[in-house]
């Protein structure tokens, strides 16, 4: 088992003896606290909540002060495209160390995934048949696309002075996304214009460029002369991965994973030294995303309508996913649901994926919807599940 | 182990209550038919990264154009001219030869106070209708040395007949649209730059009156306020098919 780094202490958060002897916080440290105990596929806590960088995504977008216009967004999307394979490799390496040492945690986190997705995939569809609104695609895809965002989740930070059902929360929730990223694999060779006897090509394709990234990675890491040079070998990997799903229009999620994947499981410290490298560029990316989804969310009716089986039903499904899988992980159902319900940047990371994909209304109604609900499931995560936990 | 079934049966009511709260608010909800908004397209401004980034400079045109015939559409009324029959001449054997077929043009009228317009009508033309006019074009004065008629053509819409930016103080050197006609309404084509705005004198124009009612002042010697499609009750100014400052 890998042992985490207490990132608290090396962030200055609170002092274990001081929290556990009841210490008083005042309102700005216990802000900071909360700000700072987000963490997802091992990125270190700090302040890059959603709350704060999709709202400024909003004030400095199109219906806001206009910094960032339509064009500069639309060319934005290569610098998105790189750093969904770069959340896609930290999966994929998350996925690589598991797969040998718990691979009872991954059957757990992909069930709890399925729950979720199965949850929002028939609500969605049920409320999109029923009530006649006009999303600009196909009900399936849609509802696919909204439901594989709401399966993604991030948990606490883990170390020595947090529970341990944080730490395995952690790990749930780095593991929950290989599942979603799998189907929307799937989901993208079912997209409209994409020929039937082609799907196999849509789907093998992005398989073929991780696994060729992942071995020119390999070869190449290792062999760096310098921490600058291994520098411009990690990013030039990236920039191939995400450049060459975007060319062929493949998921760069899943181009990533099978490259960080193929990093952790051979020889070598390949996986050792990526991780290192992104560690500098994680939280530019994380807020890129953030700000660029906040950027191009718009208002509209429909986004607000399908807000609301997306809110309830990811609710149903993490709760229900929670009590499904917490008996193989020897955890309580409520603990595990409660640090699993915040979506973070992954969930904002596939709807971008898919808006990509989707035509232009559909993946403006789908990035609008998400972001609310990224919004607020932070927001409940942060004012109501810890005075949920702390009556039990 | 108490314990541990009481937290299991806990938690098993509370997954239950959840997903029974859900679906009910689903099946609510469900009820409602999406209602069809009409939302009104609202184009973002321009921001100022965005003099940073490359443009097509056919897109800006095509934009431009198309706001130019925007801002112009109301003031112009689309009319068809139709060149008159020539004089019946007797062949060399008394029988008179076939007529050549009528020509048939649209071209943009100025409209002024009220429903009059003003219009360019080419020699050997006459006005014979319009697009757009709730009753058949009436002609009120026809002028054919200077080329130029007042008509009566009221739209079916109710329109303004003043330009949102008039044609005062036109520097040159910038891109002008020319206002056109055509079967749909109003188009304009791009041309220019003009290197300058002025007066040219021309000998057509000594200051007749061409309406009684009003009096007119020759375009060319007031080049620098004159303004194709502006209209007012003392003062009218000729608009023969001119550019519009795009």
């Amino acid at each position: 088992m890998i042992e985490r780094p207490n990132r608290r202490r090396e962030l200055g958060g609170p002092d274990p003896l001081d929290r556990r002897l009841g210490s008083p916080a005042t309102p700005a440290t216990w802000l900071l606290s909360l700000l700072r105990t987000r963490s997802a596929l091992g990125l270190a806590p700090s302040l890059t909540p959603a709350t704060i960088f999709l709202p400024l995504g909003v004030l400095l977008g199109p219906i806001g002060l206009g910094l960032f216009s339509p064009t500069l967004l639309s060319r934005l999307d290569v610098a998105v495209t790189i750093a969904l394979a770069v959340l896609g490799v930290l999966v994929g390496i998350a996925l690589g160390r598991d797969v040998r040492l718990n691979m009872p945690l991954l059957l757990a986190a992909s069930l709890e995934s399925a729950v979720t997705i199965a949850a929002v995939l028939g609500a969605t569809m049920y409320f999109l048949a029923s009530t006649g609104a006009p999303v600009g695609a196909p009900i399936l895809a849609m509802a696919l696309a909204l439901a594989l965002c709401s399966s993604a989740s991030s948990a606490t930070s883990s170390g020595a002075d947090t529970e341990p059902v944080a730490g395995i929360a952690t790990r749930v929730a780095d593991l929950d996304d290989v599942l979603p990223i799998v189907m929307a694999t799937f989901a993208f060779a079912m997209l409209p214009g994409i020929d039937t006897r082609q799907a196999w090509v849509t789907i093998v394709t992005p398989v073929s460029i991780g696994l060729a990234v992942g071995a020119v990675g390999w070869l190449v890491f290792e062999r760096a002369e310098s921490g600058a040079e291994r520098g411009v070998y990690v990013l030039g990997a990236l920039a191939l991965a995400g450049g060459g799903a975007a060319y062929l229009r493949a998921s760069p999620l899943i181009v990533g994973l099978i490259a960080g994947f193929c990093w952790t499981i051979a020889p070598g410290r390949a996986d050792r030294l990526v991780q290192e490298d992104l560690r500098k560029v994680q939280h530019p990316l994380v807020v890129l995303l953030l700000v660029t989804a906040g950027a191009l969310w718009t208002p509209s009716a429909i986004a607000l309508w399908l807000l609301a089986p997306y809110i309830l039903f990811r609710l149903v499904g993490k709760v229900a996913g929670a009590w499904a899988s917490a008996g193989f992980l020897d955890v309580a159902a409520a603990d595990l649901a409660a640090f699993l319900m915040p979506s973070g940047v992954l969930a904002i990371a596939f709807a971008l994926n898919f808006r990509q994909v989707l035509p232009a209304e559909a993946g403006a109604v789908l990035i609008s919807t998400v972001g609310l609900g990224t919004v607020a499931f932070e927001l409940f995560s942060l004012a109501v599940v810890p005075h949920w936990r702390r009556r039990r | 182990m108490p314990e541990r079934e009481e937290r299991s049966g806990r938690e098993t009511r509370l997954l239950a209550l959840v997903i029974v709260v859900a679906l009910a608010a689903l099946l609510m909800l469900a009820r409602f038919r999406f209602p069809a908004a009409d939302l009104a397209d609202v184009r973002p401004a321009q921001g100022p990264l965005e003099r940073l980034v490359a443009r097509s400079t056919y897109e800006d045109l095509a934009a431009s154009v198309a706001n130019l015939v925007q801002r112009v559409s109301s003031a112009v009324v689309v009319l068809q001219i139709q060149s008159l029959a020539p004089d019946p001449a007797t062949g060399a054997r008394g029988v008179a030869p076939e007529p050549p077929p009528a020509v048939t043009r649209l071209v943009p009228g100025a409209r002024m106070a009220g429903d009059l317009a003003l219009v360019h009508v080419p020699s050997g033309f006459q006005v014979t209708g319009g697009q757009g006019l709730a009753v058949p074009v009436e002609v009120l004065r026809a002028d054919q040395d200077l080329e130029l008629a007042l008509v009566r053509a009221p739209s079916v819409l109710e329109i303004t007949s003043v330009l949102a930016n008039p044609f005062e103080g036109f520097p040159g050197f910038s891109y002008v649209g020319v206002v056109e006609a055509a079967i749909g309404g109003v188009t304009a084509k791009p041309t220019g730059p003009p290197t300058r705005g002025g007066p040219i004198p021309s000998s057509s124009w000594a200051g007749r009156p061409i309406c009684r009612r009003a009096r007119w002042s020759s375009p060319w010697t007031d080049a620098s306020s004159a303004s194709p499609c502006r209209s007012t009750p003392t003062t009218a100014r000729s608009c023969p098919p001119r550019p519009c400052r795009l």
